[in-house]
């Protein structure tokens, strides 16, 4: 209650947390040990090589609260992560950063590279980060998720990725580590889902993250997260009017104003939308989130850059 | 073969819960305290009075609901809250009419005349008081019982401070007696995050550094905490930017005290408000920050 006086944002929901106390392993039950083609490890190598970019941040956070349990990771994949640090330190110059108050990293990563500390305000936006660390501009920013990834293609064993899932719809919390190919409809049988009760899938966290329409599809290597929400999740209710209660204007990490911007475009004044910032939008989807009239101000911004741009 | 129906949306997936209906919930609570007072100190009379401004606000919004917008009797818990601001401004002397006429007024052609909740410009309850204030002057205005039995009774108590703060029953509308109630309120509301504390603080130290200037007591009377707490945070009338309410409750805070002392009115705090109600664009405008963009025509 008392950060409510302080203006600070805190996300409180019961579906983003567990133990996280290991990794589980996941497999059907008929699959055989089989090693992943060279073609592919060496794919996920070459696609870190060719940039001109020369920093790189490493995050051992995330804003969104679905995405956890980088102790847990780090504690278990310590060899990958150190091997994936070693090798990105040959390309260029490496640094990692993490949240105030997190001792673990400081001290496990310490000997191999620079921990830089953030502060809780700061860790929604990747620009703000960027300047903390290294005073400029262009850095490529990684996650210890895909660090994990490319230690085990250097290291030359399975590629077991590691991801964490959410969600109503199935019976498992946490992070898990699953190998091989793998579709979504597996997966979540493999999870003991409820089919009846599925309401959306998302490829990500709550606030960026993508949905999936193909449920036979292939799960994407590069993946963080999945959640599986059912209809009480979600929670829909209807859009009306807006109230001026402010607090999109409080909550947004570049201080600007969404709903006025929202406002001019209805009325065609291009000019004023330009004032008021539109492309210092980061699209992260927190005043959308706040909002008590549940009105989609992320979908309104995202129609009005789109539109704008379109001429250009 | 299981026939999967998954739904597809735009981002963000989860939202927070919030709605217009626990915001009113919200504020009833913190309305209660000062109620109580009021109950307490002028018994049967506040009690009717403000029951008939609950009532006749929500009839009067659920008709208009009805038959000129044509959707359900009522949408939302706003008339109660506006209701009860509004009882708790009124005296105890007033004939039945008076509330009955002022919530017609304040919810059909204060609220609803400009579009609905928060799309008004200027506060309701406020312009409502002035709108009844000036209409029926002698009605409104406190009775004197007899001149000969007036002159006589000038006594004067030393009251202590705690009391004073505490309540005290010697006059006042019915939600004016103990400024620690009302502060009890605004403070709740900080706490659960439906206001924010900058234009009631600034309006407060306004109005003692006036009193302080013009030679008069520092303590406020209730007017100036009720206008501080449930009308310099209004939403739809006051400026959204932090810059712009600490400016808003400043001169408010000013202009009140200047009314109250050199006007001899005391009802000088609900004046400033509406005064200031004009000039929210402007210090909205003012104090957003703007981009400079090497915009290519």
């Amino acid at each position: 209650m008392i950060t409510n006086l302080f203006n600070k944002f805190d996300f409180k929901n019961n579906i983003f947390q567990s133990d996280n106390k290991d990794i589980k392993l996941i497999k059907k039950e008929t699959d055989v040990e089989k090693e992943n083609n060279q073609e592919e490890k060496q794919k996920l190598i070459s696609s870190y090589e060719g940039n001109e970019i020369k920093n790189v941040l490493i995050k051992a956070f995330n804003f969104e609260p679905n995405i956890n349990g980088y102790e847990t990771l780090l504690k278990e994949r310590k060899n990958e992560i150190k091997k994936g640090i070693e090798y990105l330190k040959t390309l260029s110059e490496v640094k990692v950063v993490s949240k105030k108050g997190d001792k673990f990293t400081k001290e496990t990563l310490k000997d191999y590279c620079d921990v830089i500390e953030v502060s809780k305000n700061d860790i929604v936006n990747d620009a703000k980060i960027n300047k903390i660390a290294f005073s400029s501009e262009k850095v490529k920013v990684y996650d210890l998720f895909d660090m994990n990834l490319l230690g085990q293609a250097l290291l030359e064993v399975e590629l077991k990725n590691v991801i964490t899932v959410y969600g109503s719809g199935i019976d498992v919390k946490g992070l898990i580590s699953y190998g091989g190919n793998l579709t979504y409809k597996e997966l979540f049988n493999l999870l003991n889902g409820k089919s009846e009760k599925l309401f959306k899938v998302i490829n990500g966290g709550i606030f960026t993250g993508k949905p999936i329409y193909d449920f036979n599809a292939n799960i994407d290597i590069n993946t963080k997260a999945l959640l599986f929400l059912t209809e009480e999740d979600c929670n829909y209710k209807k859009e009306i009017f807006c109230i001026n209660c402010s607090k999109c204007v409080r909550i947004c990490p570049e201080n600007l104003n969404p709903i006025k911007i929202v406002n001019h475009f209805k009325l065609k004044e291009e000019k004023e939308v330009y004032k008021l910032g539109i492309n210092n939008c980061i699209e992260c989807g927190l005043c959308s989130y706040i909002c008590p009239s549940n009105i989609e101000i992320l979908q309104k911004i995202k129609v009005a850059k789109s539109t704008l741009n379109r001429g250009k | 073969m299981e026939n999967l129906n998954i739904k597809v949306s735009s981002a963000p997936y989860i939202k927070s819960g919030n709605g217009l209906n626990k915001i009113m919930i919200d504020f009833i609570i913190a309305l209660i305290p000062a109620l109580l007072v009021g109950v307490y100190f002028y018994k049967g009379k506040a009690i009717i009075i403000v029951a008939v401004t609950v009532v006749s606000s929500i009839l009067a919004e659920g008709l208009w609901n009805k038959y000129v917008k044509k959707c359900a009797f009522l949408t939302d818990y706003s008339p109660i809250v506006q209701g009860l601001i509004l009882g708790m401004i009124m005296p105890t002397f007033v004939p039945l009419w008076i509330p009955i006429i002022g919530s017609i007024f304040s919810i059909i052609v204060v609220k609803q005349f400009f579009g609905g909740f928060a799309q008004n410009f200027m506060n309701s309850q406020a312009v409502t008081k002035a709108f009844l204030i000036t209409s029926w002057a002698g009605v409104m205005s406190k009775p004197v019982l007899d001149s000969t039995s007036a002159a006589t009774e000038v006594v004067e108590k030393n009251i202590s401070l705690f009391s004073q703060l505490l309540g005290q029953g010697t006059g006042g509308n019915i939600g004016e007696l103990s400024i620690l109630a009302i502060c009890l309120g605004g403070l709740y509301l900080a706490l659960r995050g439906r206001i924010s504390l900058r234009g009631p603080i600034a309006f407060i130290i306004a109005g003692m550094l006036i009193n302080n200037l013009l030679d008069k007591d520092l303590l406020l009377s209730g007017a100036f905490f009720i206008a501080a707490v449930f009308m310099t945070t209004d939403y739809g009338t006051t400026p959204i930017t932090k810059l712009g309410q600490y400016v808003f409750g400043f001169i408010a805070g000013a202009l009140g005290s200047v009314i109250v002392n050199m006007g001899y009115n005391s009802e000088g705090p609900y004046y400033a408000i509406i005064i200031l109600n004009i000039f929210t664009p402007v210090i909205d405008f003012i104090f957003t920050k703007k981009v400079k963009s090497n915009k290519e025509v």
